[in-house]
């Protein structure tokens, strides 16, 4: 088990291509899901940790996001 | 605790290949040109590096990168291995070192190379590298080439990333186990997804979403072929500065991402262009699962299909903002879900080279984006001018902006078809990002209107007022020249007009004033003659009564056309008097109404008394359609779009007196007409049948030769009768012009090309047109014209006659854009008598003149880039089997070409998956070779599972091909079939094959004749069944081979041929 990276905005900002904050739609912040597949991969903690990526549909705001990051960041190793 | 292979990756061990992997080896085994699924990658290097350096590196590269080292292999299963990594000097890689001036081409040359050469993935590798330099270290580049099935779009950035870490020495073997252990983990966790439960049921649940889907048929033709080489080709549309804004702003005020954009205008476009309201736009969806292979190379992702809906009048933003980007997200939510289980769900044919499901892609293309300092300097994909799609868009970002690329395969698409398809890309593009407020319809534009107004170029010189001056006037040079010719009787110009005037006379006597309906029912061609001119003088409108129809439906007639008199036999209908079509003779010259009867010359226009030249206002006839659904409709039709007509024909068809045309149609459908009139307009005569049933052809091609006809017009289904009646007559006819047909489409082939062949004076001339107007269309072929298309055009347009193809948009079509003929100018008739409602609904106002009427047919077409039209059907006639679309004529025109089949008609039966084909055959074919012969000439889901003995093809009143009595009776046989006996095998070996097919598809038994498709076999596991045919019987049966007719009793046949071979 490992533990995340915690800065998340830190994170964020370098894909983030506008200014924003929780209530931002992602879209507006600049990020797709490609940018979303590479947040993830960067704050998950392990290599073997899995991306729901079928989740990412209902990710609407940069909160949505931090919320799905801070999970995944603190996911137990996946049973591979 | 961990139970799977993830810690288990020794060199050789089994290892399981994605789903994509999968779907992708199916297709690569079937394609002829493996090499169309190789990739290349072009890496642009810091000159300055040590050559050595460079290929140390990509040895590093390909230890660390599993994925290149994979090898593919069919027992006991589908499944991949891992060879060991390369040393430098097994590393596959050609170098090459070139003058600077020749760089560029020596890279261009060396990729061609590369890319050119197929991979065997059962050895591998599957990879090779190429690697130029510029002898003066001006310019070096490292070119990858490697089998998709190794590598996907996302796999660049893993592979450009580990290669400069290479280049720098910071990347060793050491990773080596690491990446292996991730790499296998991927597998494992894509696999676990794939099958889980929750999966399978969003498959299912997605599959019943997708089954009412059309097949999307681009460019839809018939003779578009069912596999291709992948030749393909690109137009392209760099966005402006503007729309690049436009549409950003589009996309922030809709909350979409440009790939929702992309994909709601691409489907708008291929659903227009389709002529379908529901499109599958294949796009790839990454499918990776573990964040370790995120720095893998691999084939990790999932091609799924968005379905776009496309309602014409919803508004822009709500197909965008709502429908579309709820169809993506639908997709985003089941990323799990494999192309592969929807194809399988849907029972999705997978035996030709085409992409299930979907046939056109959309790509979000990937840009490198170079970090200064770096050795990596430019990386970019050189393309292989291979279509994989009928059509592919490619958006690539550039510049801050979009570049649209659509690449599409030039065996199925001209390109002046993919022309018309870039501008109703970007007119829909520009209209949708700047008006979101119109309609989805309105993303389009009209196609020239000029095409609609192209005719065949004979004119249409019209020298009369009426059809009666304009006899009158040809009877005057000629009065005692034979008009109508039948057994035992016959009238000269001069007879025909007075006995006409004489009945005519007869008729204002009893009341019959212009515009009245009067009945005709004469019984021989002279007295039908007689009748019609009699009736027309009067200004009143013929209506043709055939006795032989229903007397409900003869009394429906007369009733709707407020018909108070016939003339000719008695119909026994109440309220409805009867003349006899004699003329009332012998009379007194001044004693009948008309003065002129007995005048012995033809009278001029006008003619005295009550008996005028006709009426140039009323209409000449009516007549009701066949009433396919519902009840008859009366067509009224008027002088314009017959005298125009008979100018048109008399030159089209080169008639004059020396025309003797064959009276064959009945007197109520209107090729009578056609017969009839223009033929007198000509001063030629009209040939009775005399007493031969149409259906005896024998007798009627000793008819035709005997009396030295030149003109014959059949119905469509009784060409091939004919011309195999008069072959086996060895019957010649010297005489013969023109054989017209009309009615169906016409399908032709050797057999009917060798009459035409034997007569080489004769034109087969196709003609088309709905009773609503007349013949409006036609295409001639003679054996001048070297190639025959199985499939005639209905070709162009007649003089006067405007021809729009209305798409779905409501917009002229652009060329290779099936749409809804609409026919207007002179031809359309006046309307259905007595039915206001129905004639405002198929007589429009012609919105593209901006006067006049137009017809719309119902009919769909298509026009090519020659302005020839095509009838495809009608929209409720289209076959859908296994995902694809059929012509069942094309399938009747491979079974007329076998010896002893006279004639083939295929039929559908049945619904949904279970729908099948079923071949009716008139002769003493052996069926084995006619099945042979068809699975030779077509794809496997085109070949019948039945085939059925019949005396003869039912047919319609008309002449039609009666294809729902035969529909009924194949169900009837199907069942009878289904009922009887055991299974019996003719040997061992179809024994032991129907024994190996049931264990691999697990099922009881096999019949040696039946389709194993409807056993369950598919592509994946077709390949371990032939697998294991070569272990136990010693030869490698092709897989294209073995679909061509995929039968336990086929396979056997396969085997011993090719055990046979090996023996030589």
């Amino acid at each position: 088990m490992t533990t995340a990276p915690v800065d998340l905005d830190a994170a964020i900002a370098k894909h983030a291509t506008a200014a924003y904050d929780d209530s931002t739609p992602l879209l507006d912040a600049g990020l797709e899901s490609l940018s979303l597949l590479r947040l993830a991969v960067e704050v998950a903690g392990d290599d073997d940790t899995e991306i729901d990526a079928t989740r990412m549909v209902d990710l609407r705001t940069i909160g949505d996001l931090k919320a799905w990051l801070a999970e995944m960041a603190g996911q137990p190793v996946a049973d591979a | 605790m961990s139970t799977d292979t993830a810690t288990d990756t020794g060199i050789g061990t089994l290892l399981p290949l994605t789903e994509s992997q999968k779907g992708l080896l199916v297709v690569d085994g079937w394609v002829t040109t493996a090499q169309i699924y190789n990739q290349l990658m072009h890496v642009e290097l810091d000159p300055s590096l040590p050559a050595d350096t460079v290929v140390d590196a990509l040895t590093v590269l390909v230890a660390v990168q599993p994925g290149l080292r994979q090898v593919f292999l069919s027992l006991p299963e589908m499944h991949a291995r891992l060879t060991p990594p390369p040393t430098r000097e097994t590393l596959p890689l050609e170098r090459v070192d070139s003058p600077a001036a020749g760089y560029a081409a020596a890279c261009s040359a060396l990729a061609a190379k590369l890319g050119g050469e197929p991979f065997d993935l059962h050895t591998g590798p599957a990879y090779r590298f190429g690697y130029v330099r510029a002898t003066d270290g001006s310019a070096a580049a490292v070119i990858l080439c490697a089998h998709h099935v190794v590598g996907d779009g996302v796999s660049m950035g893993p592979l450009v990333r580990d290669l400069e870490a290479a280049l720098a020495g910071k990347l060793t073997t050491e990773l080596v186990a690491a990446r292996e252990t991730a790499f296998v983990r991927e597998l494992n966790a894509q696999n676990r997804t794939a099958t889980a439960q929750s999966t399978v049921d969003a498959a299912r649940a997605w599959a019943d979403r997708l089954r009412d889907v059309p097949p999307l048929v681009l460019s839809p033709r018939p003779d578009r072929p069912h596999e291709t080489d992948f030749t393909g080709a690109r137009v392209s549309w760099l966005l402006s500065e503007q729309d690049n804004e436009l549409l950003r702003q589009t996309c922030k005020r809709l909350s979409v991402t440009p790939f929702v954009l992309f994909t709601a205008v691409y489907g708008a476009v291929l659903a227009r262009h389709g002529g379908v309201t529901s499109v599958l736009v294949g796009s790839p969806f990454t499918a990776r699962r573990t964040v370790g292979s995120y720095d893998l190379c691999g084939f990790f992702v999932n091609t799924l299909p968005v379905r776009v809906d496309v309602d014409w009048s919803r508004t822009v933003d709500e197909h965008v903002g709502e429908v579309v980007r709820g169809a993506v997200d639908h997709c985003r939510a089941n990323v799990g879900v494999t192309f592969n289980q929807l194809v399988a769900l849907l029972r999705q044919d997978r035996t030709s080279n085409r992409n299930p499901l979907f046939s056109a892609m959309l790509a979000m293309q990937d840009t490198f984006e170079g970090t200064p300092g770096s050795t990596i300097l430019d990386v970019r994909e050189p393309g292989n001018d291979t279509a994989k799609f009928d059509l592919w868009l490619g958006a690539t970002p550039r510049d801050g902006g979009w570049l649209l690329e659509l690449e599409y395969d030039r065996q199925l698409i001209a390109p002046a078809v993919a022309d018309g398809l870039l501008d109703s890309l970007r007119t829909a593009l520009r209209r949708a990002v700047t008006d979101g407020t119109r309609t989805v319809a309105d993303l389009f534009t009209d196609s020239s209107w000029v095409d609609s107004l192209r005719t065949d170029g004979y004119p249409g010189r019209v020298p009369a007022e009426t059809l009666v001056d304009w006899v009158r006037d040809t009877a005057r040079t000629s009065p005692d020249a034979p008009a109508i010719e039948e057994p035992g009787a016959g009238l000269t110009y001069r007879e025909l007009l007075s006995n006409a005037e004489a009945l005519a006379g007869e008729l204002v006597g009893r009341g019959v004033r212009p515009h009245d309906v009067v009945g005709l029912a004469a019984e021989t061609l002279c007295d039908t003659t007689t009748a019609m001119f009699a009736i027309l003088m009067c200004g009143a409108t013929f209506l043709p009564l055939d006795p032989t129809l229903p007397a409900d439906r003869l009394k429906y007639m007369a009733d709707k056309a407020e018909c108070r008199l016939v003339v000719g036999r008695d119909m026994g209908l109440a309220g409805v008097t009867t003349v006899p079509a004699i003329p009332p003779a012998p009379r007194d010259a001044d004693s009948a109404a008309g003065g002129a009867a007995t005048s012995g010359e033809p009278a001029g226009g006008g003619a005295a008394g009550g008996v005028p030249g006709g009426v140039a206002e009323a209409a000449p006839y009516l007549m009701f359609t066949s009433g396919s659904s519902g009840l008859p409709k009366g067509v009224l039709m008027g002088h314009g779009p017959l005298l125009n007509l008979t100018a048109w024909q008399i030159g089209f068809l080169g008639q004059g007196r020396q025309t003797r045309f064959l009276q064959y149609a009945p007197l109520g459908f209107d090729v009578s007409f056609q017969e009839i009139v223009p033929t007198l307009a000509a001063g030629g005569t009209v040939v009775g049948r005399g007493g031969v049933d149409r259906r005896d052809f024998p007798a009627l091609v000793k008819r035709i030769a005997d009396t030295e006809v030149t003109h014959i017009y059949l119905p469509v289904a009784a060409l091939r009768p004919y011309v195999q009646a008069a072959k086996d007559a060895r019957a010649k006819f010297p005489h013969l012009r023109y054989v017209c047909v009309s009615g169906e489409q016409l399908m032709v082939d050797p057999e009917i090309r060798s009459f035409f062949v034997d007569h080489p004076h004769c034109t087969l001339v196709n003609l088309y047109g709905p009773t609503e107007t007349h013949a409006v269309t036609t295409h001639r072929l003679t054996a001048a014209d070297e190639t025959w298309p199985a499939h005639v055009p209905i070709g162009l347009p007649l003089h006067g006659v405007t021809a729009y193809v209305v798409d779905q948009t409501g917009h002229l079509a652009p060329p290779g854009v099936p749409g809804d003929l609409h026919l207007g100018g002179l031809c359309p008739a006046e309307g259905y008598l007595n039915d206001p409602d129905k004639t405002a609904k198929g007589f429009l106002p012609d919105r593209f003149a901006g006067e006049g009427r137009m017809y719309r047919t119902g009919d769909l077409v298509v026009r090519d880039e020659h302005g020839v039209l095509t009838f495809l059907g009608r929209g409720d006639t289209q076959v859908k089997i296994r995902g694809y679309r059929v012509e069942l004529g094309e399938i009747d025109t491979v079974a007329n070409s076998v010896a002893g089949v006279r004639q083939a008609v295929t039929v559908a039966v049945g619904t949904g998956a279970d729908r099948e084909l079923v071949l009716f055959l008139v002769g003493d074919a052996d069926h084995r070779e006619v099945r042979d012969r068809l699975a030779t000439a077509l794809p496997s889901y085109m070949v019948p599972t039945r085939i059925h003995d019949i005396e003869k093809v039912p047919t319609s009143g008309t002449g039609k091909t009666d294809h729902a009595a035969l529909a009924e009776l194949a169900g009837r046989l199907n069942r009878t079939v289904e009922s009887t006996g055991p299974v019996e095998y003719a040997d061992d070996l179809e024994r032991d094959l129907a024994a190996l097919w049931c264990e691999v598809l697990d099922v009881e038994g096999v019949e040696p004749e039946r389709s194993l498709l409807e056993y369950g076999a598919h592509s994946l596991n077709v390949f371990t069944a032939l697998a294991r045919v070569e272990e136990d019987h010693g030869v490698a049966v092709p897989v294209a081979d073995f679909f061509r007719v995929p039968t336990v009793s086929a396979l056997a046949g396969l085997v011993r041929r090719l055990r046979e071979e090996d023996g030589r």
